[in-house]
């Protein structure tokens, strides 16, 4: 289980995040949703470790982060975190590259060998496996850092904008499935943020609502659905959830037009 | 009977290693006499006193150093990585001998220096013959061990031999040459140790084989993940324990004292064949070069620990809200302000005090290496707990940081 708890990080003046309280438990699949610069990056930041927040903290598993030595070296091997620009040794071959990562996380040769040969074909990534990593396009390298991300087999994926850069529609699709799976099948824990709301609906079990650096709304589908009294798509309750003066705003527009 | 005395003599030295020093010898001598002899045709009589160069000694020297590396380096698994990956796939082990020679001195080596110093008994630079030898010899082993962490045998050797420039200023030929050979004890006992270790783990592991190019750092290419995110700091041992802390600080501190104690002599050397008298350059000096030693200890702490990591919240941020001190980020500083300090505080206060300067560098020097490699937190602590923003300094990751800061 993820807790956050009491969560407040601003890096100058301005506060990103809120006194943020939230719970994740063991193999859900949560996405973080909100508008732009609200703090969802900032929150996933938060739990991967890349942050120490002003106050507040992250527990892995009852585990407090960055508490103790062993304890943050523990949680480090638990958690698989991509941003939303991940780095990628671009001189190195895409299969040196998975096999490279899955070492970090004490992954057998054979196992890995094997486990990476299976991602690349899920990305259809075969025919380019042993090119160096400069030579593949944008969407290419997004798909080599997710293998990357999913070759560790760690509990807990943390994932920032995992659909964006240039993903593909195969992409998209595979790496839903396998999101779906994951956290359905082997219990794995899924945190993902991502701006665009229409690609969670069918799998996401869970949705926090990020705005101006607190939750929103943390709920199911269903549940966001009933509190915005809508009974359509997930995407017009978050209309309603997320961006009300953006619906004003279309309104006041042309009615200000006299159209 | 000669044949065999012949076999236990060579057998420590290189192949046809003999033969090698009478050929080259002839032909130097050979070499030597027709240049001068062309010189003399060519200028007439040389000076009375004209100092002729030796090609027999100084071929034997060259000899001698050749002898050391072979030694040393040529022949040891610890350097010849193609030559260990092959023993460790024998049954060889470190009770039984190397199969290409013995590294370790043996009784032959004594005779064979002691040979060399009888044949160039009335060259005044004598001495040369064993330290030809025995310098490149303790030099290349002490590196192995230090490679193998054979700290305490490594630090004597280099201790023992940074004696050498005061015995010779001092004129005390026979001080030095003991001093070598306790250096050579040293070393040996240090590459016993190390044999002793035997199978080495020097190959490092795959899980460290990514690597970034200077040129990925340089344009960013580079960024958090999974640069640093799973294994910086995989090690929670700290680099040095205190016991190795308190060695290197005693080693730093015994470097420091050979520095001064030169220093003086080389001052009471000029001050006699000036006919002045001895200034006392290191009393007047030591209060300005520990300030500098201590800057610089203290920022090699710090770079080594703040460089991949950012401040939780901006300075700006600090003083807006109130943060003025943030535990623990801060605790960072307090190592490197340490270092300073002593290097700054301590050598006024003792030469204030009266304290000898040798006496005054070597805590001087000990207390700054103490503080900068021995403060707490160690490296390993701080990079899995320490209150920072992960980050690495290179322009593009600084906008990163700054993306993450505005989303």
């Amino acid at each position: 289980m993820i807790r956050v708890v009491n969560l407040t990080q601003h890096y100058g003046v301005r506060p990103v995040l809120k006194n943020v309280s939230l719970e994740i438990p063991t193999g859900e699949l949560v996405t973080i949703l909100g508008p732009n610069g609200m703090g969802k990056s900032t929150l996933l930041a938060a739990m991967a470790g890349l942050l120490a927040p002003q106050e507040g903290y992250v527990e892995f598993d009852g585990v407090r982060r960055r508490s103790s030595p062993a304890g943050e070296l523990a949680i480090r091997r638990q958690v698989a975190y991509l941003p939303d620009a991940p780095w990628l040794p671009l001189t190195r071959t895409g299969r040196e590259f998975l096999m490279a990562v899955g070492g970090l996380y004490d992954r057998k040769p054979s196992h890995r060998m094997q486990h990476a040969e299976r991602l690349l074909k899920l990305f259809n990534l075969t025919e380019q496996a042993d090119w160096a990593m400069r030579s593949y396009s944008a969407g290419q390298q997004k798909k080599i850092a997710l293998c990357g991300t999913l070759i560790t087999e760690a509990p807990y994926l943390l994932l920032d904008e995992p659909f964006s850069g240039g993903l593909d529609p195969a992409g998209i699709l595979a790496l839903k499935r396998v999101l779906e799976r994951l956290a359905a099948c082997d219990k794995r824990t899924v945190v993902m943020t991502t701006p665009v709301p229409e690609l969670i609906e069918t799998f996401s079990e869970r949705i926090v609502i990020i705005k101006d650096g607190q939750v929103a709304a943390n709920d199911t589908v269903v549940g966001l659905k009933a509190a915005a009294g809508v009974d359509g798509p997930l995407e017009l309750a978050l209309e309603k959830l997320m961006y009300p003066e953006t619906l004003e705003n279309i309104e006041s527009y042309f009615t200000e037009e006299g159209l | 009977m000669i044949k065999r005395i012949a076999e236990w003599l060579t057998a420590t030295l290189p192949p046809n290693f003999l033969k090698l020093v009478l050929v080259g010898a002839i032909f130097f001598w050979g070499l030597e006499r027709s240049f001068y002899t062309l010189l003399q045709l060519e200028i007439g009589q040389l000076p009375d006193d004209f100092q002729q160069v030796s090609g027999p000694r100084v071929w034997l020297l060259c000899c001698l150093v050749g002898w050391a590396t072979w030694r040393a380096y040529m022949i040891n698994p610890i350097y010849q990585s193609r030559f260990r990956a092959w023993l460790e796939t024998t049954p060889w082990n470190p009770g039984g001998q190397l199969p290409f020679g013995r590294i370790e001195l043996a009784s032959q080596d004594a005779v064979c220096l002691s040979a060399a110093m009888i044949a160039f008994w009335h060259w005044p630079g004598s001495l040369w013959v064993p330290l030809a030898f025995l310098l490149p010899f303790i030099a290349i082993l002490t590196f192995a061990n230090s490679v193998k962490k054979q700290y305490v045998a490594a630090g004597t050797a280099v201790g023992l031999l940074t004696m050498l420039p005061v015995l010779a200023l001092a004129m005390q030929p026979l001080l030095a040459l003991a001093c070598v050979c306790a250096a050579a004890a040293a070393s040996e006992w240090g590459w016993r140790s190390t044999l002793r270790d035997y199978p080495w783990e020097l190959v490092p592991t795959s899980k460290f084989q990514i690597d970034v190019t200077k040129q990925q750092e340089a344009d960013g290419s580079c960024a958090w993940w999974p640069l640093v995110h799973p294994w910086r700091g995989t090690q929670i041992a700290p680099l040095l324990n205190g016991r190795e802390t308190l060695l290197l600080a005693g080693f730093c501190g015994w470097l420091a004292v050979n520095a001064t104690m030169t220093i003086n002599s080389m001052e009471e050397h000029d001050a006699v064949m000036q006919n002045r008298p001895v200034a006392d350059v290191v009393h007047r000096a030591l209060p300005l070069v520990a300030g500098g030693v201590g800057l610089i200890a203290a920022l090699i702490r710090l770079y080594s620990y703040a460089i991949w990591c950012a401040w939780p919240i901006s300075l700006h941020g600090r003083i807006k809200t109130g943060r003025f001190f943030i535990p623990g980020y801060d605790r960072v500083f307090i190592a490197p302000l340490m270092t300073l300090a002593a290097g700054l505080i301590i050598p006024r206060v003792l030469l204030l005090l009266g304290a000898p300067t040798a006496a005054t560098a070597f805590v001087t020097m000990f207390v700054i290496v103490l503080a900068a490699a021995g403060m707490r937190p160690t490296l390993a602590t701080w990079s899995l707990t320490g209150e920072y923003r992960l980050m690495l300094h290179t322009p593009v990751d600084k906008r990163r940081t700054r993306q993450v800061a505005t989303n």
